[in-house]
């Protein structure tokens, strides 16, 4: 019998708060908020210039948008015109270098994504610390473990929540977030005289930005696996404030390292495999910089190394599991 | 006793919490279709029994529930053994349908339609969640729950703590009427003693740790005898050693343990002893 599905839905019950309802509502107040601006541009104190660049200006210096009453032409003019910011900056698109293009709307498209996945960090730590520690604090456990349900089995449902289902729901809130973001912004550009396809559908490079998120969401929770597993096994171990002993025993560990040796191995080993160094990565097309400055192999040998640091501390926080009462 | 029909064995089974002894050296058989009253005051011993026998705690010596070692195989008891613990141990979160999911899912014995049908002679309706549940109707939900699984023990650890009376006639009638069917061994531990006196096969006394009376409720009758003494009797009565003695409207009603019936009789007049009398007597002795 496959308990996982059933194990899975139940964590996904229990969570629904945090797993649905905060991705929906952040995508749909970002999405809002962005609607708000693209219409309110087109009636208050923001101008568009194309200003001249000096002789060996970038390209994309032709076309800064400035916002605000310095704009460069006459204010009071901003009253009387209905010209709207939204299609001046819409035609000046059109014209500019492909690659003006795919830079703006990268911070467009980045943003959505940077917030959504930054909100997905915390969601993963709370629940990971909770996962094995709320039910002994509520004496539930008393009801899960009456039911032939292994710990095994109980801890990799858990792993797999956080690993799997969160970031399987926030992906899909980031593409359903810059399907929302496209259509509103085609939406506000009909009418004007562009190439649709070309200003605002290619350059937004929708497909390769959903594969490299998806990619290194991958990659992301392979290379912070022994993060994972050490949250997991405070949250099965701690009999108080787990948080605390999540960042104190690392804390301490790096302190006395500094104190002790001469060397920062594992302090830097607990903090490269805490977040992906490379942010920026992950939201956008481009490789983490860590695939480009160093050698492949190096890189999966290191991942290699952080999983198999994961695995120990999960079966670590299956035996904790097996022995736990309620606090 | 023979071990054949004994569905849970504990011999020499002790556990510390640093220097307090919980458990000192437990031992008791549980036979197929008993019911057993495991009675102690608080602190005794009795939910860590309870919890050890259901592989959710540690301890030393031996123990072994239906051939199963519950420290190694807890996954295994529970496909035959149901546990309710006292009231609350349900997740406040969960809805109702939410939790007949779950078994439904987990438990290859369960039986979902008569855990609805159970459900359906109670006030409980299966969109709430578990918070917005009284006390009582919690329990009554757990006991619907577990009533629907097909389990060869069941183990109530003082499920009626904290309920109104009327909730606890009911959890036991229910319990005693709808549930129990002579193949099914139940373990009840509670320290108030009358509500379940009367359903009782076996009884278990445990204080400090250790198990101060085992014994068959049959044999109980044949074992101990009350006796209201006559006020002419006294120093002889004392003289046979009464577990107990003391004043009841002007009488000296005393408690006695493996005595002839013969020597008893021309004391006074003869009673079995209820449970919550015996109860008394064994725990203060010690």
């Amino acid at each position: 019998m496959n308990q996982l599905p059933i194990l899975l839905k139940r964590e996904f019950w229990e969570h629904r708060v945090v797993f649905l309802y905060l991705p929906a509502v952040i995508s749909t107040l970002m999405i809002g908020i962005l609607i708000l601006m693209g219409v309110g541009l087109r009636f208050d104190l923001a101008e568009v210039s194309v200003s001249e660049s000096n002789s060996d200006g970038s390209a994309e210096e032709h076309y800064r948008l400035e916002v605000g009453p310095n704009s460069s032409e006459d204010i009071n003019s901003q009253q009387t015109t209905l010209a709207p910011l939204v299609s001046r900056q819409l035609r000046i698109m059109s014209n500019a270098p492909f690659s003006y293009k795919e830079r703006t709307l990268d911070e467009l498209y980045a943003s959505v994504s940077a917030v959504l996945l930054f909100v997905l960090f915390f969601v993963i730590v709370f629940y990971l610390i909770g996962s094995l520690y709320e039910d002994r604090k509520d004496r539930s456990i008393l009801f899960w473990k009456s039911l032939p349900v292994s710990d095994g089995m109980t801890v990799l449902s858990k792993l797999l929540t956080a690993i799997v289902l969160a970031p399987v729901i926030f992906f899909v809130f980031i593409v359903l977030s810059h399907i929302a973001l496209l259509l509103v912004s085609t939406v506000l550009a009909l009418g004007e005289p562009i190439d649709l396809w070309d200003t605002l559908w290619a350059p937004a490079n929708l497909i390769s930005r959903w594969l490299y998120t998806a990619g290194f969401l991958l990659f992301w929770v392979l290379w912070c696996s022994p993060f994972t597993g050490w949250v997991l096994f405070i949250s099965a171990w701690a009999k108080s404030v787990p948080l605390g002993w999540v960042v104190g025993i690392p804390l301490l560990l790096g302190i006395l390292e500094s104190v002790f040796t001469n060397s920062t191995a594992v302090s830097d080993f607990m903090t490269t495999h805490l977040f992906v160094e490379d942010f920026r990565a992950m939201i956008s097309s481009h490789l983490p910089t860590v695939w480009n400055t160093r050698a492949l192999s190096d890189v999966l040998l290191e991942v290699l190394v952080a999983v198999v640091f994961g695995m120990v501390f999960v079966g670590l926080a299956i035996r904790q599991r097996g022995h736990a009462d309620e606090l | 006793m023979s071990e054949l029909s004994s569905i849970v064995t504990v011999d020499g089974m002790s556990k510390s919490f640093g220097d307090f002894v919980a458990l000192d050296g437990v031992s008791f058989n549980i036979e197929r279709g008993a019911i057993v009253g495991l009675i102690g005051p608080n602190g005794a011993g009795k939910t860590t029994t309870l919890k050890a026998m259901l592989g959710l705690t540690d301890f030393d010596g031996d123990l072994n529930v239906m051939g199963i070692d519950p420290r190694e195989g807890r996954q295994r008891i529970m496909q035959n053994v149901c546990f309710i613990s006292d009231v609350g141990v349900l997740p406040r979160w969960i809805k109702v349908s939410q939790v007949i999911d779950y078994i439904d899912a987990v438990h290859p014995r369960f039986s979902r339609e008569r855990a609805l049908e159970l459900l359906s002679s109670t006030d409980i309706r299966v969109g709430k969640k578990v918070k917005q549940l009284s006390k009582g109707m919690v329990t009554q939900l757990h006991l619907s729950l577990v009533m629907a699984i097909d389990a060869d023990l069941l183990v109530l650890d003082e499920p009626t703590i904290g309920l109104d009376i009327l909730y606890r006639k009911e959890f036991y009638d229910r319990l005693l009427n709808d549930y129990f069917n002579h193949e099914t061994s139940i373990i009840v531990s509670t320290h108030q003693v009358e509500e379940i006196e009367n359903l009782l096969s076996h009884l278990l006394f445990i204080d400090r740790g250790r198990i101060v009376l085992d014994s068959s409720m049959d044999d109980l009758s044949e074992q101990y005898r009350q006796v209201l003494v006559n006020p002419d009797q006294i120093e002889r009565a004392r003289e046979l050693g009464p577990i107990s003695s003391r004043e009841v409207l002007g009488k000296e009603s005393m408690i006695f343990e493996h005595v002839d019936i013969e020597l008893l009789n021309p004391l006074g007049e003869l009673h079995v002893p209820s449970v919550a009398d015996l109860f008394v007597a064994k725990i203060q002795r010690r």
